[in-house]
């Protein structure tokens, strides 16, 4: 027999933008507490903590939080997983509840990136009056435009144009056609942290960042937080009916790495990874693609979104 | 000191230990021992395999670009490319083209070039590699 299912009964997001006037734990705090309130809960009743932030990861922010919403004890997992580092907070907690450890976890994913600039550039290096080789390459200088890029906006773009080269088709605008769909869709988001629509020209004519990415294509960098409170079957029958009847119940839940492929180190391989989750989730939940009536996609840069839609 | 003794007391380094300099410049791989697969860096073990054992090997000099950006975030625009040299790829810069999308073509045959980043205050210089238009192309293509 597996074990019991896990059911989100208490959810949360700031609105994303810019927050000059929080610092991370007052958005990670905006959250929580209002997650525990959605759940009818408190601090008294979680008893596991996964927090997710990326970058203060040496801060222990999970434990900073809690030294502002409720200092219970209990255990607290400090995630940071990239672009999926919210969803992994999500993941320990899933998997602690899972494992029987608690009956009750809370995942906090919150960062503050507003001004942030380019992610992925590195520094320039201290100056040296010598040539002196470092790192794993030996390289004698930063490698950004000598060695190509490791901008986040020229590694996507060159993720989308090797699929473009590979299946044809994939033209700047179509890449442009899927920030259009995306920008409409935000209109009818009020916690977006962008809600304009923009029209195709615009998308095409604004200012290039790593062609073909211009920067309507281009995840903004901003501050925001979002809180969720999961629970095992035996809790969940014990909770009131107003609580019960909003209970979602999570079908799967699946974290992949990316498995060895030919030039994965040169230009990562998105597919082969997003493609093992979906099939691992399939089998969990016991349903195909078939029964879904939506899907709701992430990717940080618009041709993530064809790259990993069509896989 | 004459003009050739000059050249040669001159001492260079490469940008990056995978390349290697000398008359036909060169770049060069950890090649698994096991199961061939190819890395830049320098390695542990094989992410492929798992085996330890690696052997340098050259990569061919000449390729076709498999995958391009255009950054245009800093003063002066660049091209980074994916290469393909015959079943190796290559993360590099490409030079000697128009960083333009109309210049800079999917399928694009290329070869590997060097050029000089400078001298340092012990008179050591540096040279980096990038690629660039293949000349048989573009003879071809004239």
């Amino acid at each position: 027999m597996g074990s019991e299912d896990v059911w989100i009964i208490g959810s949360n997001m700031t609105k994303f933008g810019k927050h000059p006037e929080k610092d991370v734990v007052d958005l990670a705090s905006e959250a929580s507490v209002s997650a525990l309130r959605d759940a009818e809960m408190t601090m008294s009743d979680v008893g596991v903590l996964g927090v997710g932030n990326l970058m203060n990861a040496g801060a222990g922010i999970g434990q900073q939080l809690q030294k502002q919403i409720g200092q219970t004890g209990i255990p607290v997992f400090n995630v940071s997983n990239a672009c999926a580092t919210g969803a992994t907070a999500l993941r320990v907690a899933i998997m602690a509840v899972k494992a029987g450890e608690t009956d009750v976890g809370m995942a906090v994913g919150v960062e503050k990136l507003a001004g942030a600039g380019l992610l992925g550039q590195r520094g320039p290096k201290p100056k040296s009056e010598t040539w002196e080789p470092s790192g794993r390459f030996g390289a004698i200088g930063s490698t950004e435009g000598r060695i190509g890029t490791n901008i986040m906006p020229g590694v996507f773009a060159q993720v989308g144009m090797e699929y473009g080269h590979k299946y044809g088709g994939a033209s700047f605008e179509l890449f442009a056609k899927i920030s259009e769909k995306n920008h409409a869709h935000s209109t009818l988001n009020p916690l977006a942290a962008y809600q304009k629509r923009f029209t195709l020209d615009e998308i095409m004519n604004d200012v290039m960042i790593a062609y073909p990415n211009t920067r309507p294509m281009c995840s903004g960098n901003c501050d925001g937080a979002a809180a969720m409170i999961v629970v095992n079957d035996s809790k969940l029958q014990s909770l009131p009916i107003s609580v019960r009847k909003r209970a979602v119940k999570i079908s799967a839940s699946v974290l992949t790495s990316d498995p060895w492929v030919e030039g994965c180190q040169v230009l990562p391989d998105v597919n082969t990874l997003t493609r093992n989750a979906a099939t691992q989730a399939y089998e969990q939940a016991g349903i195909g693609p078939e029964d879904l009536d939506l899907v709701e996609l992430h990717a940080v840069l618009q041709l993530l979104n064809l790259s990993t839609t069509t896989i | 000191m004459t003009d050739l003794e000059n050249l040669e007391s001159i001492q260079q380094v490469p940008f990056v230990d995978y390349l290697v300099l000398g008359e036909h410049p060169y770049l060069c791989a950890n090649e698994c021992n096991q199961c061939k697969a190819r890395f830049f860096d320098r390695r542990n073990a094989c992410a492929s395999c798992f085996s330890d054992e690696f052997t340098k090997v050259r990569i061919v000099t000449t390729g076709e670009v498999t995958s391009f950006t255009i950054v245009e975030m800093g003063p002066v625009p660049y091209v980074s490319a994916i290469v393909d040299c015959e079943g190796t790829p290559v993360r590099c810069t490409l030079i000697g083209v128009d960083p333009t999308p109309e210049e800079v073509q999917l399928g694009m045959k290329v070869e590997l070039t060097t050029y000089s980043m400078g001298v340092d205050s012990e008179g050591t210089e540096a040279i980096a590699f990038g690629f660039t238009p293949s000349k048989k192309s573009m003879k071809r293509s004239k």
